[in-house]
C-alpha cells in the first residue's frame, strides 16, 4: 500500500494556525493533493458510487432508478415570481411629510433607533430648531465617526444585510441561487427547500401535498433546518428575525397560516447567518455577523440566553457536533471558537490568515474538520476522552493538523485544462462518517476553474484516514452551490445538491459501513441492495494519523 | 429494623442539615458578594449624584471630602440594608410561582399579613437608604431641621424638607418595589435553560438590571412626586409636630417640585437604591440556581439522606427536589458514568434500587400532572364555556405552574432510556419501560385536551424591561414540547423493537404514528 505523507519536524514547521490561552504544539503533515483524485471526466454526470468508484453518465437520466434514491427536482428561475422590494432608501419617498416633525421623530425613533432620529431631526432642519438640528447633527457625525472606526476594526459591520449574508454563507454565490436553503428532515425522506423568492417548499415522498411557507417576515432565507426528535418544526434563518414553522405533517393544507410561525427575535441579532439544533432537540442556537452574541434560544418559551464573548466582531457560522457536545462557533474575523455544551465554555482558536469558513464533525463528535479563508488545506481538530466524565478526564485538542492538501490541480480534458482545487466554501460528512465531500468555490471569472465538489472517502478507525473518491460532476455548465448529506440513508451515503440551474440532484454512494451498526439512532439498519466487494487497496491514502 | 426507626427518627434533622448545608450557604454566599459589591456601587452612585458639568474638579474633592465619620457610618447601615434585603429574599423566595386567578386573588395576596410585613420591611429599609441617601449628598438634603430666622428677628429651627423629601421617596419606592413584586411575582426563581458559570451570567444579567432599576426608579419617583404634591402635607404636619419645628417655604407648589436638580437626585436615588436591592436579588438567583451535584449512591449510611433518589422523593424543602431533579436532567444527559450508577444493582440484594426510586418519583410526578389537568378539564366542562373563558388563561399558567418539575422529570426519564438502550447491562429499565410510555401517553394525550381549551394555547405578553421572571408564563408550552421530544427520543432510539412492549391498544395506535414520524 502506497502512501505519501510527510511529518515534518513540529519546531520547524510553518503553520497558519496560532494558538493562546495555552500552549499547543502543531504538526504539519505535507499532503499529496487532488493530483491522486480519478481524473475528471469533462462533460458527464455523475450518478453514484458503486464497487468504489464513481460511475458517470451523458445524461442523469441513466441513472439507475432506485425506488429509494429521491427524484431529482428542478427549479426553473424564470418559474419563481421574483417581486421588488422597496429598499429601505426609497422609504423617504413614499413617507408622507405632512406629518408633524414629531411625529416623524417618533416612527424614525421606531424604525432606525437613535441614528434615525437624529438623521430626521438633522434633515429636516427647516422646521426643527437650529440649535437642536445642529446639535444633532454633530452628535450623529460623532457616531459615524465612532461607527468608521468600528466598521475599520471589523469591516464587514459596513457590509449591507444580503452582502452579509453572501460573505458567510455556506451557499457558494448566495444572491443569485435559486434554491437559497435546504434541509433534511433528519429522521424521514421529507425535505425543505428556500428559493429566491423567499418561500418554502416541503417535499415528502410519501405524500402529494407540497406545503410552501411564506410569511412577511421570511426574507433573504440563509439558512433552514428541521428540528430533530420532531416531525414538524423547522427553523428559518431571516433577515431580521429567527421563524419556527410548525407544519402539521398530517395536515392536508397547501399554504399553512403564517400562524404556524414563531418569531424568534433580539435587538441588534440581525441579520441571522446560521441557526443550529442541538441534536437533542432541546435548543435553538442562531448567530449572526452583527451581534458578538450566540443566543441560545428555549424555542417553546421563546426566550433566549445570550452567551457573549468579546473579540470576533460577531458569530457567522455554527455547527454542533452530532453527539451534543461541542458547538463550532466561528467569527468574521481570524477566530473561531469551540464550545462545550454542559457549561458552556469556550475555546478561542485563532488562526492567521482567515476566518473559518466551515466545518463539519465526525459522527461520534471526536473529530472538528474545518477549512479557514485563504487557505487551501483542510484542518482537523481531535477531542479525546468524553467530556460528561469528571473534568480531569476531558482533554481538548492541543494543535490543529492539516489532513488535506487541496490547492489548486490541471487537469487534461478533450475540452482543455481544467483546475480545481484552492479555497474551500463548504465541508460536509456522510452521518456514518465515511464520506468527505468539499465544495470549492472556484474562480467565476476564469473559465477553466469551475466550482465543484470533490469527495474523500474517511475512515476513523483504527485510524483517521482519509483517501480519495472523486469528483461529482453535473450538468455542463451547472455549477454546484450547495450540498447536505442525508441523514439517515441505508445504503451508505446519499448527497443532495443544488446546483446554479435550480437543480436538485441526489448522488448515491453505495459501500458497506466498515463501522458496522449505524452510529446515528433509528432501529437496526436493513441490508444495502447493491452489495460491494471488499475495500480495493489500490487507492492510495492521503492522509494517516500517526499514533503515537 | 432498627435502621428504619432510626431513619425515620432522624428524617426531619436530615433535611434541615443539608437545606442549611446547600441553600443557607448559597444564599449566604450571595449575601456577602452583594454586600461586596456596595463599594463600587456607592462610588458610581456618589460620582454621579455629585457631578457638575460646569466644575469637573469640584466634583472630584467634593467626592473625596466624604470620607468621614458620618458617611462610613451610612456606608456601614446600608450594608446592613443589604443584608436585611438578602434575608427577605431568602424568607419569601419560591420555585413555584403563586398565580392570581383573579383580581380579588391578587388583593387577597396583597393584604395577606405576611405580604404585609415583607411591605413594612421594604418600606423602613427605604427610609433607611433615603437618610443615606440624603446624608451623602449632602448640601440642602443634609440635616431634617436647619436654623432659620422667623420675621421677628429671633432664630429657630425650622423644617428642612428637602431633607423629608429623601425620607419619605424612600419609604415609597421601597413600598411600591413591595407590591410590584407581588405583581409580578418578583420571588419566583426560575432555572436556566444553559448551565453557565456564575460570573458569567451575572456579567450577562447586569446590563439588564442597571436598566430595570433606572427605568423602575423613573416611573417610581414620577408617581412619589404625584403623590406627595397631594397627601404631603400629612407626614410634614406629623413631624413638624413631633419634633417641634416650623415649616416655612412649603415645597408643595408645582414649581419647587419640579426642580430639575432635586428630581435628578430623587431620581438617582431611586435608581441606587433599586438596583443594590435587584443586585442582591439577581445574585441570590444565580446561586440558589446553581447545578448541585448530589451523589446517586451514597457510599457511608450517614450520607444516605443526601443521596439523590432519597432528595427526589422528599417533599420539602422544594427547592431541594427540584435541584435534585435537574441534577438528574444533566446527569441522564451528559455523564455515562453516574448513569451506570443509576442502572447498577444493589449489593447484597441485586435490587435496582437507585432506578425503581428515580423512575417511580419521575413517573408519580407525571401522573399527578395527568390527574390535575383531567380533573380541570372535567370542572371546565361542567361549568361550561361562560366560566373558562373568564379565567381561562391565568388558571392554565397556575396549572402548569410547577411542570419544570416534570420537565426535568421527562428528560431524565427519556434519556435514560435511551442510554439504557445500550448502558444498561442488567435490563433494569425494560421492566419499567411500558409504565414509562403508558404514562407518558397519558399525559400527552391530557395535554393535548387541554391545549385545545380556549386561550390555553395563547401566547403571553413579553416584559423585557423588568426583573420579573417570566418563565412561568410559557412552562406550558415548554412541557408540550419537551414531552414530545422525550417520546420520540424513546421511539427513535428503539424503534421497532417497540412493538414486543406490552400496551394498551390505543396507546400502540398513538406510538405507531410517533414511530411514523406523524405527531
Amino acid at each position: 500500500m502506497f502512501s505519501c505523507y510527510l511529518v515534518l519536524d513540529s519546531s520547524s514547521a510553518k503553520s497558519d494556525l496560532a494558538y493562546e490561552n495555552r500552549e499547543r504544539g502543531f504538526t504539519m503533515v505535507k499532503m499529496c493533493s487532488l493530483a491522486l483524485f480519478p481524473p475528471l471526466s469533462y462533460g458527464q454526470i455523475t450518478l453514484c458510487e458503486s464497487n468504489n468508484e464513481l460511475l458517470s453518465g451523458t445524461s442523469s437520466d441513466e441513472a439507475l432508478k432506485q425506488d429509494f434514491i429521491p427524484p431529482s427536482l428542478h427549479f426553473p428561475r424564470e418559474s419563481l415570481k421574483l417581486h421588488s422590494r422597496p429598499e429601505s432608501s426609497s422609504k423617504a419617498a413614499f413617507l408622507d411629510h405632512s406629518e408633524t416633525l414629531w411625529m416623524r421623530s417618533a416612527a424614525a425613533w421606531r424604525d432606525g433607533g437613535l441614528s434615525g432620529l437624529l438623521n430626521e431631526i438633522t434633515t429636516s432642519h427647516s422646521e426643527a430648531p437650529k440649535w437642536l438640528s445642529v446639535t444633532s447633527g454633530c452628535i450623529l457625525a460623532v457616531l459615524r465617526w465612532v461607527s468608521s472606526f468600528h466598521g475599520s476594526l471589523f469591516p464587514h459591520v459596513t457590509l449591507s444585510s444580503e452582502d452579509m449574508i453572501t460573505e458567510f454563507s455556506q451557499v457558494l454565490n448566495w444572491p443569485d441561487c435559486v434554491v437559497r436553503a435546504f434541509s433534511w428532515h433528519p429522521h424521514t425522506d421529507k425535505f425543505a427547500v428556500a428559493l429566491l423568492d423567499d418561500s418554502i417548499k416541503i417535499y415528502n415522498p410519501k405524500s402529494a401535498i407540497t406545503p410552501t411557507l411564506k410569511h412577511r417576515l421570511q426574507r433573504n432565507v440563509a439558512a433552514v433546518q428541521w428540528k430533530p426528535l420532531c416531525a414538524s418544526a423547522l427553523a428559518v434563518a431571516c433577515q431580521n428575525c429567527l421563524l419556527v414553522w410548525h407544519v402539521d405533517p398530517c395536515s392536508l393544507s397547501t399554504r399553512p397560516s403564517s400562524s404556524c410561525a414563531q418569531v424568534l427575535s433580539h435587538p441588534g441579532h440581525s441579520p441571522v447567518t446560521s441557526i443550529a439544533w442541538s441534536p437533542s432537540g432541546s435548543l435553538l442556537l442562531s448567530a449572526s455577523p452583527m451581534d458578538m452574541s450566540m443566543m441560545v434560544w428555549d424555542v417553546a418559551a421563546e426566550s433566549c440566553v445570550p452567551l457573549h464573548r468579546v473579540g470576533g466582531g460577531g458569530v457567522t457560522f455554527l455547527s454542533w457536533s452530532p453527539d451534543g457536545s461541542h458547538v463550532l462557533s466561528s467569527t468574521p474575523s481570524p477566530l473561531f471558537r469551540v464550545w462545550e455544551t454542559r457549561t458552556w465554555t469556550c475555546e478561542r482558536w485563532p488562526c492567521i490568515k482567515g476566518r473559518c469558513q466551515s466545518g463539519c464533525w465526525s459522527p461520534d463528535g471526536s473529530r472538528l474538520l474545518f477549512s479557514v479563508q485563504g487557505e487551501t488545506v483542510i484542518y482537523a481538530l481531535t477531542f479525546t476522552g468524553t467530556p460528561g466524565a469528571p473534568a480531569s478526564g476531558f482533554r481538548g485538542p492541543e494543535a490543529a493538523v492539516v489532513v488535506a492538501d487541496l490547492s489548486e490541480t490541471t487537469f487534461n480534458t478533450p475540452d482543455g485544462d481544467v483546475t480545481v482545487g484552492g479555497e474551500v466554501q463548504s465541508l460536509a460528512w456522510d452521518p456514518r462518517g465515511e464520506r468527505l465531500a468539499v465544495l470549492f468555490k472556484g474562480d467565476p471569472q476564469a473559465a477553466n476553474k469551475p466550482a465543484i465538489v470533490a469527495v474523500f472517502k474517511t475512515r476513523a478507525n483504527p485510524v483517521f484516514e482519509l483517501l480519495p473518491c472523486g469528483f461529482v460532476q453535473g450538468e455542463p455548465g451547472a455549477e454546484p452551490r450547495l450540498m447536505q448529506f442525508h441523514p439517515n440513508f441505508r445504503h451508505g451515503a446519499l448527497l443532495t445538491l443544488c446546483w446554479s440551474t435550480g437543480r436538485i440532484t441526489h448522488v448515491p454512494f453505495y459501500f458497506l459501513s466498515t463501522s458496522g451498526s449505524f452510529v446515528g439512532l433509528g432501529g437496526s439498519p436493513s441490508l444495502p441492495r447493491l452489495q460491494e466487494k471488499p475495500a480495493d487497496f489500490s487507492h492510495q491514502s492521503l492522509f494517516t494519523e500517526l499514533i503515537s | 429494623g432498627w435502621a428504619a426507626v432510626n431513619g425515620v427518627l432522624r428524617r426531619p434533622f436530615e433535611c434541615i442539615c443539608l437545606s442549611v448545608q446547600v441553600i443557607c450557604w448559597r444564599a449566604a454566599a450571595s449575601i456577602a458578594w452583594s454586600v461586596l459589591l456596595l463599594p463600587p456601587t456607592t462610588a458610581v452612585f456618589v460620582l454621579l449624584s455629585k457631578f457638575s458639568l460646569l466644575q469637573p474638579i469640584q466634583t472630584i474633592s467634593e467626592c473625596l471630602s466624604l470620607i468621614s465619620a458620618s458617611s462610613i457610618f451610612s456606608f456601614i447601615l446600608l450594608g446592613g440594608v443589604i443584608v436585611m434585603v438578602g434575608f427577605l429574599i431568602l424568607e419569601y423566595y419560591t420555585v413555584i410561582p403563586t398565580i392570581a386567578c383573579s383580581k380579588i386573588a391578587l388583593l387577597s395576596q396583597l393584604l395577606h399579613p405576611r405580604q404585609f410585613i415583607n411591605s413594612i420591611g421594604h418600606c423602613l429599609m427605604g427610609v433607611i437608604v433615603g437618610w443615606c441617601c440624603a446624608v451623602t449628598i449632602g448640601h440642602r438634603y443634609k440635616m431634617l431641621g436647619r436654623p432659620c430666622k422667623i420675621s421677628d428677628g429671633y432664630s429657630q429651627m425650622c423644617l428642612n424638607e428637602h431633607h423629608l423629601i429623601f425620607l419619605l421617596a424612600g419609604a415609597f419606592v421601597g413600598f411600591s418595589h413591595s407590591l410590584l413584586g407581588v405583581i409580578h411575582n418578583i420571588n419566583y426563581i426560575s432555572f436556566q435553560i444553559v448551565q453557565q458559570h456564575k460570573y458569567l451570567r451575572f456579567k450577562g444579567s447586569l446590563p439588564l438590571v442597571l436598566k430595570c432599576s433606572a427605568t423602575q426608579a423613573f416611573y417610581s419617583v414620577r408617581n412619589y412626586i404625584v403623590v406627595y404634591f397631594f397627601l404631603g402635607y400629612i407626614p410634614k404636619t406629623w413631624v413638624c409636630k413631633t419634633l417641634n419645628l416650623h415649616s416655612v417655604h412649603p415645597l408643595d407648589s408645582i414649581a419647587v417640585l419640579l426642580d430639575l436638580s432635586l428630581l435628578y437626585h430623587l431620581w438617582i436615588s431611586a435608581t441606587f437604591l433599586l438596583f443594590t436591592w435587584y443586585i442582591t436579588l439577581l445574585l441570590f438567583r444565580i446561586f440558589v440556581t446553581e447545578v448541585y451535584t448530589f451523589p446517586v449512591q451514597s457510599t457511608f449510611t450517614e450520607d444516605s439522606h443526601q443521596s439523590l433518589p432519597k432528595v427526589l422523593t422528599d417533599k420539602q424543602p422544594m427547592i431541594l427536589k427540584f435541584l435534585a431533579l435537574q441534577d438528574l436532567a444533566l446527569l441522564s444527559q451528559h455523564s455515562p458514568s453516574r448513569r451506570s450508577e443509576v442502572f447498577s444493582l444493589s449489593q447484597p440484594g441485586g435490587h435496582p434500587h437507585n432506578w425503581n426510586a428515580i423512575s417511580g418519583e419521575c413517573l408519580s410526578l407525571l401522573a399527578a400532572l395527568t390527574q390535575r389537568l383531567a380533573a380541570y378539564h372535567e370542572t371546565v366542562a361542567t361549568n361550561g364555556r361562560a366560566k373558562s373563558l373568564s379565567s381561562g388563561k391565568a388558571s392554565s399558567q397556575a396549572l402548569f405552574a410547577d411542570s419544570q418539575a416534570h420537565i426535568w422529570a421527562l428528560e431524565g426519564l427519556s434519556y435514560l432510556v435511551q442510554a439504557s438502550f445500550t448502558e444498561d447491562q442488567f435490563g433494569v429499565v425494560q421492566t419499567t419501560l411500558p409504565s414509562i410510555l403508558s404514562s407518558m401517553l397519558l399525559l400527552q394525550e391530557a395535554v393535548d385536551r387541554h391545549f385545545k381549551l380556549p386561550h390555553a394555547s395563547s401566547k403571553p405578553v413579553r416584559s423585557t424591561s423588568s426583573m420579573e421572571d417570566s418563565t412561568y408564563k410559557t412552562l406550558r408550552f415548554a412541557l408540550r414540547a419537551t414531552l414530545k421530544t422525550a417520546i420520540y427520543r424513546i421511539t427513535t432510539t428503539f424503534g421497532d423493537h417497540l412493538n414486543a412492549v406490552e400496551m394498551s391498544a390505543e396507546h400502540r395506535k398513538r406510538l405507531q404514528q410517533f414511530l411514523q414520524y406523524k405527531e
